[in-house]
C-alpha cells in the first residue's frame, strides 16, 4: 500500500442560522507518497475545508465532519485522541495559508514561532530550538539574525518564506499548501514558488496544493484534482487532465483561461454561480452551468467514471466509459 | 443615478426600502430576547412616566404626612390631602416625611427620562455639529475642535459634571447642561471619525460633480451613514444620564426635595437606613433596572445595526 | 521610543493648560463671591471693595487665570500658583488647599489601586474563562453579572453593603479609615465593581476576537497544546487591548472615588472635593479638580507609553491598530 492519504466518502458540514453549509459532499481522494496533488477550483469549492479536514481541524460547534474516514499512514485521522492529533499536526502533517499577513502571531519574534514548533515535536532545548528556527530562516533566504524580529518588520514575501520555514521545521511527511501564493506580488509569487519547488524536491515532502490557477498546477504538480461544490469531479496526472480535460467543468476552466497562441478574442467565462451550498442541486451538482448538459443531469447524481485511465464524475461517460463505482 | 430626484415614485421606493430596512433589523433584534425584554421595559417606564398623573397626584407625592412616617411597604394610612382625609395603601411603604414612596418613584422616572432624552438630545446635536464641522472642514477648525474635546476629556467625566453644576448653581437647567456638555465629546469623536471616512468616498465627489451644496452634501450623504453609532450610543447615553442625574441630585447638585428624583430619595434614605431600609432599595432598584435595560437596549440594538459593530 | 514618550509628554501640556483655564473659568463664573463669604453679609461696602481688592478679585479674568497659575503676591492671600503645587489657604477651613490634597490623595490613590488590582484579578480571569466557553451557562452568568455591574448605581450600592454587612451583619465597619485597612474592604469592593465588569467584558470580546485569528489557527496546526495555545499566543494578543482599558480604569477609578469615598466618610480628595462644594470653598475646589485631572492625564499617558511596551508594533508606528 503506497498511500499516503486515503480519504474515503468525507462529508463535512457547518451549521449557521439553522442552515446546513455542505462544504465538502462524500469526497473520495488518495494520495500517493511523494506526489504533489494539485487541487483546483473555485472560491468556495471546499478547498480549504478539505484541507482542514485533513488534520481534523474543523472547528465545533459550528462544522463538523458528518461522514468519512480519513487514513494517514493507514491509521485512522479521525479516531486519534487529541494528543495523539497534536503529535501529528505540525510534524508528519503542516500547513501553509494563504494570506502571510495573518498567518503568523503579531506579538512574538518570528524565531520563537518557528521554535516552539521544533520544540514540542522534537524535543529539543530551548537553545536547540532557536538555533533550528535561525538554520530554517537561512533555508528559506532569510538572515539568521532576523529570527528576533517580529513578523510586522518582515514583508509580504518574506513573510511567506517565514511561514514555509515554519511548516517545513519538523520535515513533514504531507504539506497542505493552501493557495501558498495568491496573497503575494507576481515577482514574488515566482521566488517563493521556486524556493517550495526546491525544499519539497529535497526533503520528499508530499504536497496537496490548492490553487485556483492551472498555471501553477502545470507548473508544479504531478496530478491535478479539480473541486467543485464539494466534489472532486475530475481526478488524474497532470498529462492526462490537461491533454485532455473531460469534465466539462475543468474544461471551462481551461477556456476561461488565456492563451498566447490562439487567436481567439475573448476568454469564455464558466457562466452562472456555484450552486448555494444550503441549497444544492438534485442531480450533478453543475448541470445548472453546464454546456452539455442532458435530462439525466436535472436527475440523477453522476458516480465516478474511470475514462482513458483518469476519473471524472460526469453522466457524459457514464455508457462508454468504465464504471469506476465499485472501486471504493 | 437620481441621488437628488425626490419624485413620487422614488419617495415610495425610498419609503419601501426603509420599511424592508427595518423589516430586517427587527428580525435581527428580536432574536435577542434580553434586548427585546429590556425594550418593553423600557416602552413600560416611559409609558409610567407620561401618564404618572394618572396613578399619583404630584403634590400627594411631594406633600408631607408625617404621622404617616417609615410606613412599611403594604401598610395603610390615612393622609390628610386636599381638605380631606383619604385612606391610603402605601404598596412600597412611606418615607420620613410619610409620602408614598412608589408614587414618588413613578413621578422620579419622568425627571429621570426627561433629563435622560433632553441631554442626549443637546448632546447630540451639539456634539454631532461640532464633529462634523471638524471632520468635514478639518485644517484649523479640526485642530481647534479636537483640543477642546481633548481637554474636555481629561476631566473625569462625573467631575465635569459635578464642576459645571458647582459653578451654575442647581437647577434643572444647570442639571441638563452639565451632562448634555460631558456627554457632548463621545459625539464629537464618533461623527468626526465617520465623517472622516466617509468624505473621501466615491459617492460623495459624485455628488459633488452634481453641484451639491457642501451642507446638502454633509446631511444627506454623511448623517446617513453614521446613524447606526449613534443610535447605539445615544441609547447608552441616556442609561448614563439617568445614573449621572440620580448621583448629581444624591450629591444635592441635581433635583432638590420635594421634588421627587431617584437620586435625592436615596439621600434622604441614607440618613435612615438602619430603620427603614425599604426606603433605601426601592429607588435603587428603579435606577438599576432602568440603566440596564437601556443598556441591554443599546447591546442589542448594536448587534442588530450593524453585524460589524459587534462589541 | 524615548522621543514618541517625549513627543507625548510634551502634547500633554497645551492639554493640561486647557484644563485649568476651563476649570478656572467654572469657578470664575460661579455665583458665590469669596469676597463676600470672608466677610459675612453684613460688610461696609468700603470694606467688601478692599477685599475684593485685597483677594485680586478685582482684575481683569486672564491677570486672575495668570495669577492662579503663576502665583499672587500678597501677605494675607498671597499664593506661589498652581504650577508650584500651592494656592494658599482655603477662605472657609484656612488651611493650606495643596497641604490638604497633598495628604489626602494617598487614601485616594491606595483605594484606587485595590480596587484595580481587585478588578484585574477577577475581571481578567472570568473573561477569559468566559471566552474560552462562549455561550456557555457559566459565561451566561458572568455576562449577566456583568451587565448588573455596569448599570448599577454605585453609590447606591456603597449604601446597600453599608447596610448589609456592617449594619445587618456587622461584619465590617461602615466607616472607613486607610488606618485600619479591614474598613477599606467595603469601599474598595463598591469602587471595584463597575471596573471588573468592564474588564471581564472587554477581555471576553478581546479573547473571542483573538481565538478567531489565523495565527491562531496556525498556532493549533504546529500541534500545540491547547493550554499553550491560549496562554502564548492567544493571551498576549487579547492583553494587549486590555492594558489600555484596564490603565483607563484606573483614571476612571480615581474620579469613581468621588462617588463612593463621601458614603463610607473615608478621608481622601473626594470627601474633600465634595465637601468643598458644600462649602463653595472655591480655591480648594480649583485645586481638588485640577489635581484630579492632572492625575488622570498622567495615568492616561503612562498607560499610552505601557502600550507601547508591550506591542512591537507600536514602537515603529506610534500607534496600533488594535486601539479602540
Amino acid at each position: 500500500m503506497d498511500n499516503l492519504l486515503e480519504i474515503r466518502d468525507l462529508a463535512v458540514h457547518y451549521y449557521s442560522n439553522r442552515k446546513v453549509v455542505e462544504a465538502v459532499n462524500h469526497l473520495s481522494l488518495d494520495m500517493k507518497k511523494g506526489t504533489v496533488l494539485g487541487l483546483v477550483g473555485e472560491t468556495g469549492a471546499g478547498k480549504t475545508t478539505l484541507a482542514l479536514s485533513i488534520v481534523n481541524m474543523i472547528r465545533g460547534p459550528q462544522g463538523k465532519i458528518v461522514q468519512g474516514s480519513l487514513r494517514f499512514n493507514g491509521k485512522d485521522i479521525l479516531a486519534m485522541g487529541r494528543q495523539e492529533l497534536r503529535g501529528l499536526r505540525g510534524k508528519d502533517i503542516a500547513m501553509i495559508f494563504q494570506d502571510p499577513m495573518t498567518a503568523l502571531n503579531p506579538v512574538l519574534p518570528v524565531g520563537d514561532q518557528i521554535a516552539e514548533t521544533v520544540i514540542r515535536h522534537e524535543g529539543l532545548t530551548r537553545a536547540q530550538g532557536w538555533k533550528k528556527a535561525e538554520e530554517m530562516l537561512e533555508t528559506v533566504g532569510i538572515p539568521g539574525i532576523r529570527s528576533r524580529e517580529y513578523p510586522h518588520q518582515f514583508s509580504g514575501g518574506m513573510k511567506q518564506r517565514v511561514v514555509i520555514a515554519l511548516a517545513l521545521a519538523c520535515n513533514p511527511v504531507l504539506l497542505l499548501a493552501d493557495e501558498p501564493t495568491t496573497a503575494l506580488d507576481v515577482t514574488i509569487q515566482a521566488q517563493v514558488l521556486d524556493l517550495m519547488r526546491k525544499l519539497i524536491r529535497e526533503n520528499g515532502t508530499s504536497v496537496l496544493f490548492i490553487t485556483h490557477s492551472l498555471g501553477l498546477v502545470a507548473e508544479n504538480c504531478d496530478e491535478v484534482a479539480t473541486m467543485y461544490a464539494g466534489e472532486i469531479v475530475e481526478y488524474g496526472t497532470v498529462d492526462q487532465v490537461f491533454g485532455r480535460p473531460l469534465h466539462p467543468y475543468t474544461r471551462g476552466l481551461f477556456g476561461s483561461l488565456p492563451r498566447l497562441r490562439d487567436s481567439q478574442r475573448r476568454l469564455t467565462p464558466i457562466p452562472g454561480l456555484m450552486p448555494d451550498p444550503t441549497a444544492l442541486p438534485r442531480g450533478c451538482y453543475f448541470a445548472p452551468r453546464c454546456p452539455d448538459k442532458m435530462p439525466v443531469c436535472g436527475e440523477i447524481h453522476p458516480r465516478d467514471h474511470l475514462f482513458e485511465g483518469h476519473r471524472v464524475k460526469c453522466h457524459l461517460y457514464g455508457g462508454n466509459g468504465r464504471e469506476a463505482g465499485n472501486e471504493r | 443615478m437620481h441621488a437628488f430626484d425626490t419624485s413620487g415614485s422614488n419617495l415610495s421606493r425610498s419609503l419601501r426600502r426603509i420599511a424592508r430596512n427595518f423589516g430586517q433589523f427587527w428580525r435581527r433584534f428580536s432574536r435577542n430576547k434580553l434586548a427585546t425584554a429590556s425594550l418593553a421595559f423600557v416602552i413600560l417606564v416611559a409609558l409610567v412616566s407620561v401618564f404618572a398623573d394618572l396613578f399619583y397626584n404630584y403634590d400627594f407625592v411631594t406633600a408631607n404626612s408625617l404621622e404617616n412616617a417609615f410606613l412599611k411597604p403594604g401598610e395603610s394610612g390615612v393622609v390628610y390631602f386636599q381638605d380631606r382625609d383619604v385612606e391610603h395603601r402605601f404598596l412600597l411603604g412611606s418615607d420620613n416625611y410619610g409620602r408614598d414612596i412608589l408614587g414618588r418613584i413613578v413621578h422620579g422616572a419622568r425627571v429621570s427620562l426627561i433629563i435622560g432624552f433632553v441631554a442626549v438630545a443637546f448632546a447630540l446635536s451639539l456634539g454631532g455639529t461640532l464633529g462634523a464641522m471638524a471632520g468635514y472642514k478639518g485644517g484649523r477648525m479640526d485642530t481647534l475642535i479636537m483640543r477642546v474635546t481633548d481637554i474636555l476629556l481629561s476631566i473625569p467625566m462625573i467631575m465635569l459634571s459635578i464642576a459645571i453644576v458647582a459653578a451654575l448653581g442647581n437647577s434643572f437647567f444647570n442639571l441638563l447642561l452639565a451632562i448634555s456638555i460631558t456627554l457632548a465629546p463621545r459625539y464629537i469623536r464618533i461623527v468626526r471619525a465617520s465623517v472622516i471616512t466617509v468624505k473621501d468616498q466615491e459617492f460623495v465627489e459624485a455628488a459633488r460633480c452634481l453641484g451639491a451644496s457642501d451642507l446638502r452634501i454633509v446631511f444627506r450623504h454623511i448623517l446617513i451613514n453614521i446613524t447606526a453609532p449613534i443610535i447605539v450610543q445615544s441609547t447608552l447615553n441616556v442609561g448614563t444620564a439617568i445614573l449621572w442625574t440620580s448621583f448629581l441630585s444624591f450629591l444635592g447638585l441635581g433635583i432638590m426635595p420635594p421634588k421627587p428624583e431617584w437620586g435625592n430619595m436615596l439621600a434622604e434614605a441614607r440618613e435612615f437606613i438602619q430603620y427603614a431600609p425599604h426606603t433605601l432599595f426601592a429607588p435603587g432598584i428603579a435606577i438599576l433596572l432602568t440603566v440596564l435595560a437601556y443598556n441591554l437596549m443599546g447591546d442589542g440594538l448594536r448587534d442588530a445595526l450593524d453585524p460589524k459593530l459587534k462589541r | 521610543m524615548w522621543r514618541y514618550i517625549a513627543k507625548r509628554i510634551l502634547m500633554l501640556i497645551p492639554v493640561l493648560v486647557g484644563v485649568t483655564f476651563l476649570v478656572f473659568s467654572l469657578m470664575y463664573i460661579t455665583p458665590s463671591d469669596p469676597a463676600q463669604l470672608m466677610l459675612g453679609a453684613n460688610a461696609s461696602p468700603a470694606a467688601y471693595a478692599q477685599m475684593r481688592a485685597d483677594m485680586g478679585l478685582d482684575k481683569p479674568f486672564i491677570v486672575q487665570y495668570l495669577r492662579f497659575l503663576f502665583g499672587y503676591k500678597h501677605p494675607v492671600f498671597g499664593y506661589k500658583g498652581l504650577v508650584f503645587g500651592d494656592l494658599g489657604r482655603s477662605y472657609i477651613t484656612n488651611r493650606y488647599v495643596f497641604e490638604l490634597i497633598l495628604s489626602s490623595f494617598p487614601n485616594t490613590a491606595l483605594l484606587a489601586t485595590g480596587a484595580l488590582i481587585l478588578s484585574i484579578a477577577l475581571g481578567v480571569p472570568i473573561g477569559i474563562l468566559s471566552a474560552t466557553r462562549p455561550y456557555s451557562f457559566i459565561d451566561m452568568v458572568f455576562t449577566v453579572l456583568a451587565l448588573l455591574g455596569a448599570s448599577m448605581p454605585t453609590f447606591w450600592v456603597a449604601m446597600v453593603f453599608i447596610f448589609f454587612f456592617a449594619n445587618r451583619l456587622g461584619w465590617l465597619p461602615a466607616m472607613s479609615d486607610p488606618a485600619n485597612l479591614i474598613s477599606i474592604i467595603l469601599p474598595m469592593v463598591t469602587l471595584s465593581l463597575n471596573s471588573m465588569a468592564i474588564l471581564m467584558r472587554m477581555t471576553r470580546s478581546s479573547m473571542l476576537e483573538v481565538m478567531e485569528q489565523d495565527y491562531i489557527r496556525t498556532a493549533r496546526l504546529k500541534g500545540l497544546d491547547e493550554g499553550v495555545v491560549i496562554r502564548k499566543h492567544a493571551l498576549r494578543n487579547a492583553l494587549i487591548p486590555i492594558i489600555t482599558i484596564a490603565g483607563l480604569q484606573f483614571g476612571a477609578l480615581l474620579s469613581g472615588a468621588v462617588l463612593t469615598e463621601k458614603i463610607f466618610a473615608y478621608p481622601g480628595i473626594g470627601t474633600i472635593m465634595v465637601d468643598a462644594i458644600y462649602l463653595k470653598d472655591t480655591p480648594q475646589i480649583l485645586g481638588s479638580i485640577c489635581f484630579v485631572a492632572i492625575m488622570f492625564s498622567l495615568v492616561n499617558l503612562a498607560v499610552d507609553i505601557m502600550y507601547g511596551l508591550v506591542d512591537p508594533r507600536v514602537k515603529e508606528t506610534k500607534r496600533g491598530p488594535g486601539r479602540k
